[in-house]
């Protein structure tokens, strides 16, 4: 289930680092890494808590994108 | 159609796995019965023997190849920490990769030498033993060894993340530890754990029909039986247990 985010674009405008956004979201500096390469996605706690960080939307931040296989399932339908 | 077809395909594969293991059962059976026979046991039991009476030499071996290169590693960790410099997120995501790799390396070399050392003071505990006392004293003294290595690897831990600040001599030191680790930690730790109970179902099972096989050929009595099974019985239970326990609690609010 893929995830688009553009968490690096929005820490690159506010100009602080993966450890200050770590520190001010509650968690490590090694996840805000992995939310950035999309090797992890955030629950809806921590998404809520980045988006307010930042002064937007959760969906400002990430998006869903449907894989193949869900697309064809869609499409059986 | 296709259900009733997957559930046929179910049912058969599962006849066929019966078979296979009851195959696989009597041919064990009528080798390890044949190895019995053939005198090996008596064989193997004199090279046991010979094992306990030199069993110094092997704990002695054994901290040399496991805990010499755990604390290699830990004082290599402690020196990438001390050194540490990084001007972007990358290089710090490399550097956290070493110093992951470096502490890992440390902690199962570690562990893996308390087990087989623990495994090794029991063998050495035997009236055949000429050097016990030496064996005792090598025991304690590679234990002391062991522990400040994993109190040392907690230290880096807590450096490097000063909120894992968790007392490592302290009886709840689990439940602490998991309370100061955010999500995505929590989620690797309890992957990592449902990976291990599922591999240690089939290691259990494995050790249990091992067990099983040695009862008559080493003439090893019940008790391990009984052991194991019981280990088997906690290891299934205590799973279940808790996750008809956590259904009733929040899952993670």
């Amino acid at each position: 289930m893929p995830l688009i985010n553009r968490l690096k674009v929005y820490r690159a405008e506010l100009g602080i680092n993966q450890a200050e956004l770590g520190q001010r979201a509650g968690v490590s500096r090694q996840t805000i890494s992995l939310i950035e390469r999309g090797d992890y996605s955030p629950s809806v706690v921590l998404a809520l808590k980045l988006a307010k960080i930042f002064n937007t939307s959760v969906e400002a931040i990430f998006a869903y994108e449907e894989d193949d296989y869900e697309r064809e399932e869609k499409s059986y339908e | 159609m296709n259900k009733e077809k997957k559930r046929r395909s179910a049912a058969l594969m599962t006849a066929l796995y019966m078979l296979i293991g009851g195959i696989f059962g009597a041919g064990s059976m009528f080798l390890f019965m044949s190895i019995k026979d053939s005198g090996a046991t008596q064989w193997f039991m004199k090279g046991f023997e010979g094992f306990v009476i030199h069993i110094v030499y092997v704990q002695i071996a054994l901290g040399l190849i496991l805990q010499l290169p755990a604390v290699y590693f830990f004082r290599k960790g402690k020196k990438l920490i001390d050194t540490a410099s990084y001007s972007s997120d990358e290089e710090e995501d490399q550097f956290e990769d070493r110093f992951d790799q470096t502490l890992n390396s440390a902690l199962i070399l570690n562990s893996t030498h308390m087990v087989l050392s623990f495994i090794l003071f029991g063998i050495a505990i035997d009236e055949r033993n000429a050097l016990i006392w030496v064996s005792i004293g090598i025991f304690l003294m590679l234990m002391l060894v062991e522990i400040s290595v994993e109190y040392g690897v907690l230290g880096l831990l807590k450096k490097r993340n000063p909120i894992k600040d968790v007392d490592p001599t302290s009886l709840k030191f689990e439940k602490e530890w998991i309370n100061v680790c955010d999500e995505a930690e929590r989620l690797m730790i309890y992957k990592a754990s449902y990976k291990t109970f599922s591999n240690m179902k089939i290691i259990l099972l494995c050790a249990f029909i091992i067990t099983f096989f040695t009862k008559p050929v080493f003439g090893t009595g019940n008790f391990p039986l009984i052991l194991l099974g019981f280990v088997w019985l906690s290891h299934n239970t205590l799973y279940y247990f808790h996750t008809m326990q956590f259904k009733k609690e929040k899952i993670n609010a």
